[in-house]
């Protein structure tokens, strides 16, 4: 139970005790209703009047309110969805966004290829191709983008080393992102390849080209395609007659 | 008949002299026994079940295999049906067996219709069960809180209507004069959930409303549920035990009007604050965030008062099972709702969003606050509807310590590991590669997800405690002829 007083009866003496003695004295009567004659009387509130550093808190609390619905309001707009934009530069057209494509390259790298051609682009040995200092990597950028779209499966030779393992397709990424990744492991120096970087526009090319294709490429469609890899290929000394007008 | 309560006779009429007034509360009591046990009875089997459903989805976090066969208990079913099972099983019987027994005491009248309000709650059980066995069976809707399939809600919602009416009309018949602070959080929570209720329901399942407005009332709903109907319910319990228990007033009515209106105008704009970073325009974000915040105009307020109630009888309070888990509760509410103020700013929400820390503070707010609050009041409830004692103190004692211990474990061990979990899943490098991989983060945390199983083992136990206890109580035949004295917690008391 969960009085505080532990005999039946209130202790006389105690303020607010409500009972007159000789109304409750039948035992049977306070038998029955022990529970009830313990407890104490019904609550009732008092009037103490509010701290005033509460005042204090509601106004502070109401000023604050007023300055974060002005400052982060989104001005009260449906299609405001930043409250940090003002919506004068909402509208504004500031033209196409230059984009750093070697940034843009690494996070698209290190979220999607990462995983099996490693961090370093060292790969693993016998299982994923390096794309570090590898002869593909320097290679005709269409063999490049053609692997990315529709990923590779089957025997190859990167480097003179053979690999017999089975690359996604990644299809899926843009345009952009596909020609990011590509410059950046072809040209940033920590990957120690030495090449020049790819275009969305080539990729956009070589996408309305192949795109359709659902089934991996495999090393010797490639080669007769652009050729056997060099490792030191570029547009003017390309050796392929298809891709001559690059 | 004392001098003060003559003077207030001969002022307003209404007064009664403060026997008579225990009469009718004798008349309460009695009206109120037999729905009281049936509430009871449902609320805690519900317990018992949201218990189980807990520890299986707990489990399921460092376990993953665990139950991995059985369709029906996959994590999506289990969690849902852990915390319908909770509210609606658990917390809303118990409000259907506290709520009245307070209201009618407070109205000075005996509870009428009870057949009807017995014969509602029966309904209303069969709708959560059909309920659960729908969110078990896969047949579950996927807006969170409101999981149960439709073929269980309309039933739900008359059942509610047959058994919250009585709330309101017991406060229509009221035969008391002046109207006290629970009397407000009582009628106006059995005027919000149906109105929440229904809103919610047509808006999000039988005409859908169209898209990121459905978001909108989801969050609206689920966080009014907590805010509008567990909030005001378990304060009004608060505000009705810690006088009546400690036999002193409420320190202040104005701050209760006060923290009474604040809430109500604050809480019902704050669930917005979910969809922070959402396509949602800026100022609804904004205006959330900003009810949020105010939100600790009415728990400061509400803290202040209770404390100054309680401030100086902590010995006889800390003796009573019912102000040990009462007080527990009603300083509970001050923390998760500060802390919860914190958590809908921008800048803290990015860190806690989509983190163990959300799963923290919910339970922080319905168990450290809401049903430990409930827990107290059964505590106080069932021995005059009875008109026994409980048989068992160190039950109660066990049951207190458990649950308390483990549930600030819990909500400890959730906001730390939940806090990290923000940061690292954030975290992200110079040039824009993320610092952790995805899976890193889950790894760390399995030690934190086996500490919330052992927490959750631990609340178990306190609850098993509470379920023994209350049957002893119910299957005993008291002696009429030794006097009853009330359990109390230490003997010094």
């Amino acid at each position: 139970m969960s009085d505080s007083d532990k005999s039946p009866y209130p202790p006389s003496g105690e303020s607010r005790s409500t009972f007159e003695g000789h109304r409750f004295s039948d035992e049977g009567l306070q038998r029955k209703h022990a529970q009830l004659l313990r407890e104490k009387e019904e609550p009732s509130e008092g009037f103490s009047p509010m701290p005033l550093f509460l005042v204090f808190l509601i106004m502070i609390l109401s000023f604050w309110a007023g300055i974060y619905m002005v400052e982060y309001g989104g001005y009260f707009d449906a299609f405001h969805f930043d409250e940090t934009a003002t919506p004068g530069i909402l509208v504004q057209d500031t033209g196409p966004q230059e984009v750093d494509m070697l940034a843009l390259g690494r996070r698209v790298y290190s979220q999607n290829c990462a995983i099996c051609h490693g961090a370093d682009g060292s790969g693993q040995a016998g299982v994923f191709p390096p794309v570090a200092r590898a002869d593909w990597v320097q290679d005709n950028p269409e063999r490049l983008i053609k692997v990315t779209l529709a990923g590779l499966a089957g025997p190859i030779e990167v480097n003179g080393r053979p690999y017999n393992n089975a690359m996604t397709a990644f299809g899926r990424l843009s345009d952009q992102q596909i020609a990011a990744v590509l410059t950046y492991i072809r040209t940033d120096p920590a990957l120690g390849n030495n090449s020049y970087p790819v275009s969305p526009e080539l990729v956009a090319q070589v996408r309305a080209e192949w795109g359709a294709r659902r089934n991996a490429w495999t090393g010797p469609e490639l080669e007769e395609i652009h050729g056997p890899v060099t490792g030191n290929w570029s547009p003017s000394n390309g050796s392929t007659p298809e891709t001559a007008e690059e | 008949m004392s001098v003060p309560a003559s003077i207030a006779t001969a002022i307003d009429p209404r007064t009664e002299s403060p026997e008579a007034i225990r009469v009718r509360l004798s008349e309460v009591d009695t009206s109120m026994k037999v729905p009281g046990v049936f509430f009871m009875i449902s609320a805690l089997f519900w317990l018992m079940a949201g218990t189980v459903f807990a520890l299986i989805a707990a489990i399921k976090f460092h376990n993953v295999d665990f139950l991995g066969d059985s369709e029906a208990f996959t994590f999506g079913r289990v969690r849902s049906a852990h915390l319908n099972a909770m509210i609606y099983g658990w917390g809303t019987n118990v409000i259907f067996a506290v709520a009245p027994w307070i209201m009618g005491r407070l109205c000075r009248t005996r509870i009428r219709f009870t057949n009807i309000l017995v014969i509602g709650g029966v309904f209303w059980n069969i709708g959560v069960t059909i309920g659960i066995f729908g969110i078990l069976a896969g047949d579950k809707i996927g807006v969170e809180w409101l999981e149960m399939p439709a073929y269980a809600t309309p039933l739900l919602a008359i059942a509610f209507a047959c058994t919250g009416v009585w709330v309101v009309l017991l406060f229509r018949w009221r035969e008391s004069g002046h109207v006290y602070v629970s009397q407000w959080y009582f009628l106006a929570a059995f005027f919000w959930l149906p109105w929440l209720y229904t809103i919610a329901q047509i808006m999000l399942v039988f005409e859908p409303a169209r898209g990121v407005v459905q978001s909108l009332t989801n969050w609206w709903f689920a966080h009014n549920v907590l805010g509008l109907w567990l909030t005001p319910i378990a304060l009004g319990a608060a505000y009705y035990l810690i006088p009546k228990v400690l036999g002193r007033p409420i320190y202040s009515y104005y701050l209760s009007v006060i923290g009474f209106w604040s809430l109500a105008l604050f809480y019902n704009w704050a669930g917005v604050h979910h969809l922070i970073g959402g396509p949602i325009p800026a100022w609804l974000i904004s205006a959330g965030t900003v009810a949020s915040v105010m939100m600790v105009i009415p728990v400061i307020v509400v803290a202040i008062n209770h404390h100054m109630t309680v401030v100086g009888l902590h010995k006889e309070g800390w003796a009573s099972p019912t102000i040990r888990f009462v007080v527990f509760g009603a300083i509970n509410y001050t923390a998760v709702s500060l802390l919860g103020s914190a958590m809908a700013l921008r800048s803290v929400n990015e860190v806690t969003h989509f983190t163990h820390f959300t799963v923290g503070h919910a339970h922080h707010g319905v168990y450290s606050f809401f049903t430990m609050i409930m827990f107290g009041a059964v505590y106080y409830m069932m021995p005059r509807l009875l008109n026994r004692e409980w048989p068992s103190a160190m039950l109660i004692s066990l049951h207190w310590w458990a649950t308390a211990v483990g549930v600030t474990l819990m909500v400890v061990v959730l906001s730390l590991g939940g806090w990290i979990q923000g940061l690292r899943l954030n975290a992200i490098s110079d040039d824009g590669t993320v610092v952790y991989q995805f899976m890193e983060v889950m790894e760390y945390l399995n030690p934190y997800m086996v500490m919330r199983s052992l927490t959750g083992v631990l609340i178990t136990i306190g609850h098993v405690a509470f379920f023994i206890n209350f049957f002893w109580m119910l299957c005993q035949r008291p002696d009429p002829r030794t006097p009853a004295r009330p359990t109390l917690l230490t003997n010094e008391a």
